[in-house]
C-alpha cells in the first residue's frame, strides 16, 4: 500500500540496517545483559523520595527567605495528635487515661524532641495567675493526678487559667492535643526519617488508642471480660511528617497501577495486532525501556518522587505506541509476501526517520518544561528525556530485531484481513467528514467549543482551591483529620510567615517593636487574614501580665528595661524570634490558600513595606506553607505563557520542517490549540488548579499529542501530492494508519488513566488531564484535521510518481 | 534553646534596686518564674527619667520626636471595632470608646454599630475617656498623651504628650468643661482649670493615715503607686490605686487623704453609690464596700477570682461589674449578693456603660460588644448554671 519495498530511508539507514541485522544475537544479548544490570540497580537502589525542598522554586525571592531561615524557623516539622472524646466530653477517666498513654508513648518515641513535647500531662504546660503578692504557677495536671471528679474539675480550672483552650484543649472541651517536634537528627546524629516517625505514631498511638486500647483497660481491672462498645476516643494526626508519610503511602499504590496498566496494554495490543506473539514484542521492548529508565535514575543518584513516578508510565506508553506503529508496518510487509526478517528490515529503513522525528516531538514537550525552576519538574524533564532516548534505542533497534524472529501463523492473516475489511468500511464512512457540509459543521462546532472553552478556561485557578493539604485528596484521612483539628481547636493550617530581619536586636528597640506591631496590625486588617501572631503582640501581653494583668498596660513599653522585660521570657522555641532577636517572624494565619487570598495578602505586605520603610529592618516574604504556595503560584504564572509558547513554537517549527508546508503546520496546530483550550476548560470544570504539577502536563499533552497529527498528515500529504482529492487521501491514510493512530491514543490513555484513582490528589489531577489530552488530541487529529484540510488544502496537480514519496524523510534529512 | 532568657539580664538589672514585691508563692517549683515576676514588679517601680516639672505643655509644645512611629494620625482599620478597647464614655446620646493604636470609635445607636473618629493625631494607646458634655471630651493614654475633642469625638487635638516620661496616664475625670484631673502610673497627677489649654503636673501627696503604732520604717520609701481609677460622687472624689491604696478628696482634688485599706492587692475601679457609699474592686475578684466615706470597709463575695475593672449603676437600680475573663457581675440588692454571667469567649472586659434599654455596652480585649442583661431571676439562675458548668463559680 504505502511506498514500495526499499523505497524508504537513505544510505545511512541502509548501513545502519545492515549493521544491526547482521548482529541480531549480539544485540539481543547486549540488551538482555544491560537490562539485568539495570534491574539489579533498580531493586537495590531505587527509593521513594518525597523531599520537600525539591518541590520548591528555590530561585524565587520568597524561597530564598525560606531556605535562609529554614534551620531556625523550620519548626514546621511539628506533629499534632488530637484525641477527641466520642461523647464530646474530655473530662472522663477514660479520656485522661488515653491522653496519658498517648503522651507517654510520644515521649519515649525515637525521632521526637522529648523536651518539647506538650500535652496536659507534660510539666512544661503550666498555668500562671496573678495574686496579691506576686504570681502563682503550677502544672495544669498535677504529678499525683488521679482521675477523680474533684481532680478533673481542678484540671478544668487550671486549663482556663493557663489560657490553653484552643491550643492544647479543644474549644468546647471535647478533646486535647499532644504536640511534638520531629527531630532533624537523632541523638547519634543520624538523620531522622519522618516517614518512619509517622509510621510509629500510627502504630503506637493511633492504633493503640483508637484501636483496642479501651477494651484492654476495661478488661484488666476486674479480671472479667468487659465488652466496650467501640473506643471512647478518636485520634487525629496532622503534621509535615504525616504528610510525607501519607504521600509516600499513596505513591505505593502506583505499583497496582503499573500492573493494571501492563495488563490492559497487553490485552489491548493483543486485540489490535490479533496475535499474542506479536503483542508481546512492543510490550517487552517498553518494559525494557522502563527498567533502563529507572536504572538510570539510580545511576544518576536521583530518587523517584511522587510526581516523577509518572515518567515510567509515559515512557511505557510512548514505547508501546511507537512499537506498534512499527509492528503494523512489519505486518503489512509480511502480507505483501516478505519473510519476517525482510519485513523487519524494510520497516526499519522506512520508519527510522519519521519515528525519530515523532519521538523528538515528545522530547520537545519534556524539554520546554525544564523552564520551570523547580527541581522535581526539572528532574522529571531530564529523566523523561533520557527515557525517550532509551525508547529510541529499544523501539528502533531491539524491536525490529525481536520482531524479525516472530513467525506469523496462517490464521493470523485471515484474522487481520477480516478486521481490515470491517475497518475499511468504517474509514469510508468516516471520510464523509471531508465533504463540504460535514466539514463546515465540524469546524463550526470546533469554533464554538474553542470560544466556550476559552471562556470557561478563564475560570481555571492558579494554585489550589481545596481545603487541606493539596497533595492529598480532600476526603483523605489526613485532610479529614486536619479539618477536625482546625474545627475543634483554634489552630490554623494555612500560614504565611513574613520574616523581619533587623540589624539591631528588635527586642530592645522600641521603634522596631512598634514597626513590627504596626505591620502585624495592618495585616490583621487584610481580608482573608484570620489571625496574626508576632513577637510584639506576645510581648505586649507579657508586659500586661507583669503589670498585674491590667489591659491598660498592653503596649510596647518605651522604657528600655521594661521593654527588655517584656520579651525576655519568650523562648526561641515559640518560633517568634531567634536567639539574637534579629530575626522576627510575623505569622499570618489565613482563612484558606486560594490564589486570590494569597495574592491579596502578598500585595498588602508589599504595599505596607513600600509605604513604611523601616530603618534597619527588612520585611521579607515569605515562609510557611502559604509562602511556598505564593512562590509556586507566582512561578506558574510567570512560566505559563513562555512554556506554552515554547512548546507550540517548537511543534510548528517541527511541522514546517517535516511537511515543508505552511498548510500542514496549520492543520496540525489548530486541533492541538483547540485541545489545549479545552484542557483549561476541563481544569476549570473539574476543579484542577494550574500549578507546578499540572502546568507541565499541558506542555506534555501538546508534545505527545502532536504525534497523531504528524503520523496522519505525513501519510495524507503523500496521497495529496499524488494528486488525490482530500477525501480519497484521508480515507487511504486512515486505511494505512488510522487504526494505529486510534490505537496510539488509547495506549497512551491507558498509561495514565489508572492515575485518576490515585489517593494523591495531584496524581489524580494529572491522570484526568493527560487522559483527556491524549484522547481528545487523537479525536482532533482524525476529525478536525481532515475537516480543515477540506477547506485549506488546494489540490496539487498530479506530480510525476517518483517524487511523491514520504516527505518527512526528506525534511528530517535537511 | 538556652540563650533566650539570659542574654538581656544586664540591662534589666538596673531596676532591681527598689525591689518591693515579696516573694510570690508558687507551686511545683516555679522559683525562676516567681523571681522573674518579682524583678518585673521592681522594674515597674524603677525610677523614671526626670519628667518636665509642672510646666504646662500646650498642644504645640510637645517634644519633637520627629520620626516617632506613634506620632502619626491613627489609621482607619476594618478590625478596629475588634481591637483592644479600654474605656467607653457617653457624649450626649453618643458612645465614645478608646483603645490601642489611637483608636477612637463612635456609636450613635447604643453600641450596635461603630465607626472610627475622623481624625485622631496619635497612634498611642488611649486608656481612658471622659466627657463634660455632649461635645467637650478628653482622652488620655500612654506617653502621657491627653487628647481633646470639641465636637463630640469626631476630631481630636493633642493637649499634652511626653513620650520621654515613659509612663501612661490611666484615667481622666472632668467636673465641667474647664476643670479636670488626669491620673496615671507612678503617682502622675495632672490638673487643668481651662479645659486642657494648660495642664499642670502636680505632686500627688495625700495626707497619710494617722499613725496608731510605732513609726513604720518603710513609710519614708513609700513607692510611687500607680493611680488606676478616679471617680466622683457628690462633692467627693475617690482614687483607687496599686497595692491596696485608696484616696479621697473632699475639695475637688485640691487635697487628698489616704484611706484605711481593707486589702493589700491593687484596686482597679470604683463605683460610688452615694456621697458616703461606694464599692472598690480589683485583683482576683476582690470587692469591698464602705458606707462611711471609706473609713470602714466590708468584703463582699463577688464569686469570681477574675480581676474586676469597672462598675456601673444600671437605670433599674441594679449594679453591674465587669472584669477580665469575660466576667460580668450583677447585683439586684445593692451589692449584697452577686450573680456571675461569664461571657462564653472569656475575653477580658475593661469598661462598660448601660445602654438604657436593659443591656450593657462593654469594651475590652475583643473590642466593643453589647451584653444582654435578662430579668434578675433568670440571670441569677443562668449565672449559677454557668458558674457550675465552667467550674469557676463559688469561693475557693
Amino acid at each position: 500500500m504505502s511506498g514500495g519495498p526499499g523505497a524508504g530511508g537513505g544510505a545511512f539507514s541502509a548501513r545502519l540496517e545492515k549493521l544491526i541485522f547482521s548482529h541480531r544475537a549480539l544485540i539481543i544479548a547486549t540488551f538482555a545483559l544491560v537490562t539485568v544490570a539495570m534491574l539489579v540497580f533498580v531493586v537495590r537502589g531505587l527509593r521513594i523520595d518525597a523531599s520537600f525542598t525539591k518541590q520548591l522554586p528555590l530561585k524565587h525571592e520568597y524561597m530564598q527567605t525560606f531556605v535562609k531561615h529554614q534551620a531556625e524557623f523550620g519548626g514546621a516539622n511539628r506533629v499534632l495528635i488530637a484525641l477527641v472524646a466520642r461523647d464530646g466530653n474530655m473530662f472522663t477517666p477514660e479520656f485522661f487515661a488515653a491522653l496519658k498513654k498517648a503522651t507517654d508513648r510520644v515521649l519515649v518515641m525515637d525521632g521526637i524532641d522529648r523536651g518539647r513535647v506538650q500535652s496536659l500531662f507534660t510539666p512544661n504546660v503550666r498555668y500562671i495567675e496573678v495574686v496579691e503578692d506576686g504570681i502563682q504557677a503550677g502544672n495544669v495536671v498535677d504529678a499525683e493526678f488521679q482521675p477523680t471528679p474533684e481532680a478533673l474539675a481542678e484540671v478544668r480550672e487550671n486549663i482556663l487559667k493557663a489560657g490553653i483552650v484552643g491550643r492544647l484543649v479543644a474549644n468546647d472541651f471535647s478533646g486535647a492535643l499532644v504536640s511534638a517536634i520531629v527531630l532533624e537528627q537523632d541523638a547519634q546524629g543520624r538523620p531522622v526519617d519522618p516517614i518512619a516517625v509517622a509510621e510509629r505514631l500510627e502504630r503506637e498511638v493511633r492504633d493503640a488508642i483508637a484501636g483496642a486500647g479501651g477494651t484492654q483497660a476495661a478488661a484488666g481491672r476486674e479480671g472479667i471480660d468487659v465488652k466496650v462498645v467501640g473506643p471512647p476516643v478518636d485520634v487525629h494526626m496532622i503534621g509535615f511528617a504525616k504528610v510525607v508519610h501519607d504521600i509516600a503511602q499513596g505513591a505505593l499504590s502506583v505499583i497496582v497501577f503499573a500492573i493494571v496498566t501492563l495488563l490492559l496494554t497487553v490485552l489491548f495490543v493483543w486485540m489490535h495486532t490479533q496475535s499474542i506473539r506479536v503483542a508481546v514484542v512492543p510490550v517487552v521492548c517498553s518494559v525494557v525501556a522502563v527498567i533502563w529508565q529507572l536504572g538510570t535514575l539510580v545511576v544518576l543518584g536521583y530518587g523517584i518522587d511522587p510526581l516523577g513516578l509518572l515518567v515510567p508510565f509515559l515512557i511505557f506508553a510512548i514505547g508501546v505506541s511507537h512499537g506498534v506503529q512499527k509492528i503494523s508496518s512489519v505486518k503489512e510487509a509480511v502480507f505483501e509476501g516478505l519473510d519476517p526478517e525482510a519485513a523487519a528490515r524494510l520497516t526499519f529503513r522506512q520508519l527510522l526517520l519519521p519515528a525519530v522525528i515523532a519521538l523528538l516531538a515528545d522530547l520537545v514537550g519534556f524539554v520546554t518544561i525544564l523552564y520551570i525552576p523547580v527541581q522535581v519538574i526539572q528532574e522529571m524533564a531530564i529523566t523523561a528525556s533520557i527515557g525517550v532516548a532509551i525508547v529510541i534505542l529499544t523501539d528502533l533497534v531491539l524491536l525490529p530485531v525481536l520482531v524479525s524472529f516472530v513467525r506469523f501463523d496462517a490464521g493470523y492473516r485471515n484474522r487481520v484481513e477480516r478486521r481490515i475489511t470491517v475497518l475499511n468500511r468504517w474509514w469510508h464512512a468516516l471520510s464523509v467528514i471531508t465533504e463540504k457540509g460535514p466539514s463546515a459543521a465540524i469546524i463550526a462546532l470546533a469554533a464554538v467549543l474553542g470560544v466556550v472553552g476559552f471562556v470557561v478556561g478563564k475560570g481555571a485557578v492558579i494554585g489550589d482551591a481545596t481545603a487541606g493539604v493539596p497533595e492529598l485528596r480532600p476526603d483523605s484521612r489526613y485532610n479529614v483529620d486536619s479539618r477536625v483539628i482546625t474545627r475543634e481547636f483554634s489552630i490554623g493550617v494555612d500560614i504565611l510567615t513574613v520574616i523581619v530581619e533587623t540589624r539591631e536586636p528588635a527586642c530592645v528597640s522600641h521603634t522596631l517593636m512598634k514597626s513590627i506591631d504596626d505591620f502585624s496590625w495592618r495585616m490583621q486588617n487584610v481580608e482573608g487574614v484570620q489571625q496574626v501572631i508576632s513577637l510584639p503582640l506576645v510581648a505586649k501581653q507579657a508586659i500586661a501580665g507583669w503589670s498585674e494583668g491590667s489591659l491598660k498596660w498592653r503596649e510596647i513599653p518605651r522604657n528600655p528595661d521594661q521593654l527588655t522585660q517584656s520579651t525576655r521570657y519568650i523562648e526561641t522555641s515559640t518560633g517568634l524570634l531567634n536567639a539574637d532577636c534579629n530575626v522576627v517572624p510575623v505569622m499570618l494565619f489565613l482563612a484558606d490558600h486560594r490564589s486570590q487570598t494569597i495574592e491579596r495578602v502578598v500585595a498588602a505586605v508589599k504595599q505596607w513595606r513600600s509605604e513604611n520603610p523601616v530603618e534597619g529592618a527588612a520585611f521579607r516574604l515569605a515562609t510557611g506553607n502559604v509562602g511556598v504556595m505564593a512562590a509556586t503560584n507566582e512561578e506558574v504564572k510567570r512560566t505559563e505563557f513562555p512554556i506554552l509558547f515554547g512548546v507550540f513554537a517548537a511543534v510548528i517549527a517541527m511541522c514546517l520542517l517535516t511537511f515543508r508546508s505552511l498548510t500542514g503546520a496549520v492543520l496540525v496546530f489548530i486541533p492541538l490549540a483547540l485541545v489545549s483550550i479545552l484542557a483549561y476548560a476541563l481544569m476549570a470544570l473539574v476543579g484542577i488548579g494550574l500549578k507546578i504539577s499540572t502546568l507541565p502536563m499541558v506542555a506534555l499533552g501538546v508534545g505527545i499529542g502532536v504525534d497523531y497529527g504528524i503520523y496522519l498528515f505525513s501519510r495524507m500529504q503523500e496521497f495529496l501530492r499524488e494528486g488525490l482529492p482530500v477525501r480519497e487521501s484521508f480515507e487511504r491514510t486512515m486505511r494505512v494508519t488510522g487504526a494505529s493512530i486510534i490505537f496510539t491514543g488509547i495506549t497512551l490513555a491507558i498509561g495514565v488513566v489508572t492515575w485518576i484513582f490515585s489517593p494523591l490528589q495531584f496524581q489524580a489531577d494529572i491522570g484526568k488531564l493527560l487522559t483527556f489530552m491524549f484522547l481528545v488530541n487523537m479525536i482532533g487529529a482524525i476529525v478536525l484535521l481532515p475537516a480543515l484540510a477540506t477547506w485549506l488544502v488546494r489540490p496539487a496537480p498530479p506530480p510525476p510518481p517518483a517524487q511523491g514519496q514520504f516527505a518527512p524523510g526528506g525534511g528530517a534529512r535537511a | 534553646m538556652g540563650p533566650g532568657p539570659g542574654r538581656l539580664t544586664a540591662g534589666a538589672r538596673t531596676g532591681l534596686a527598689r525591689l518591693r514585691v515579696p516573694a510570690a508563692r508558687a507551686r511545683g517549683g516555679s522559683a525562676g518564674l516567681t523571681a522573674a515576676f518579682a524583678s518585673a514588679m521592681a522594674l515597674a517601680q524603677a525610677p523614671q527619667p526626670a519628667s518636665p516639672p509642672a510646666a504646662p505643655s500646650p498642644a504645640s509644645g510637645a517634644p519633637a520626636v520627629g520620626a516617632d512611629l506613634l506620632d502619626r494620625p491613627a489609621l482607619p482599620a476594618p478590625a478596629a471595632v475588634h481591637s483592644l478597647l479600654l474605656d467607653v464614655a457617653r457624649a450626649g446620646e453618643r458612645l465614645v470608646a478608646v483603645g490601642e493604636r489611637g483608636h477612637v470609635l463612635l456609636s450613635d445607636d447604643a453600641g450596635r454599630s461603630w465607626r472610627q473618629a475622623r481624625t485622631v493625631p496619635s497612634r498611642t494607646m488611649l486608656t481612658a475617656v471622659a466627657f463634660a458634655d455632649a461635645r467637650q471630651g478628653w482622652a488620655v493614654g500612654h506617653d502621657e498623651i491627653i487628647l481633646h475633642t470639641a465636637d463630640g469625638g469626631e476630631t481630636w487635638q493633642r493637649q499634652h504628650w511626653a513620650p520621654d516620661a515613659q509612663q501612661p496616664l490611666l484615667d481622666v475625670w472632668f467636673a465641667d468643661a474647664s476643670r479636670g484631673i488626669a491620673i496615671g502610673a507612678y503617682k502622675s497627677y495632672f490638673t487643668t482649670l481651662d479645659g486642657g489649654e494648660h495642664w499642670s503636673r502636680q505632686a500627688f501627696e495625700p495626707a497619710p493615715l494617722p499613725r496608731s503604732g510605732p513609726a513604720d520604717p518603710d513609710a519614708e520609701f513609700a513607692p510611687d503607686y500607680h493611680l488606676n481609677a478616679i471617680a466622683a460622687a457628690g462633692a467627693r472624689l475617690w482614687i483607687a490605686a496599686e497595692a491596696g491604696q485608696l484616696y479621697r478628696s473632699d475639695d475637688a482634688g485640691t487635697s487628698w487623704r489616704t484611706l484605711p485599706s481593707p486589702y493589700a492587692g491593687s484596686f482597679f475601679g470604683l463605683l460610688p453609690l452615694s456621697n458616703d457609699s461606694l464599692l472598690a474592686f480589683g485583683l482576683r475578684g476582690n470587692l469591698f464596700r464602705s458606707d462611711d466615706g471609706g473609713m470602714n470597709w466590708r468584703k463582699l463575695e463577688s464569686g469570681t477570682t477574675a480581676m474586676l475593672t469597672d462598675g456601673e449603676v444600671l437605670p433599674d437600680g441594679r449594679l453591674a461589674l465587669v472584669g477580665l475573663s469575660g466576667t460580668v457581675l450583677l447585683s439586684g440588692d445593692r451589692g449584697a449578693t452577686w450573680s456571675l454571667r461569664q461571657q462564653a469567649d472569656r475575653r477580658g472586659l475593661s469598661a462598660a456603660l448601660p445602654d438604657g434599654a436593659g443591656e450593657l455596652v462593654a469594651v475590652g480585649e475583643d473590642g466593643a460588644r453589647r451584653i444582654a442583661l435578662d430579668g434578675e431571676a433568670g440571670s441569677a439562675a443562668g449565672a449559677r448554671a454557668s458558674g457550675a458548668a465552667t467550674g469557676t463559680g463559688g469561693a475557693r
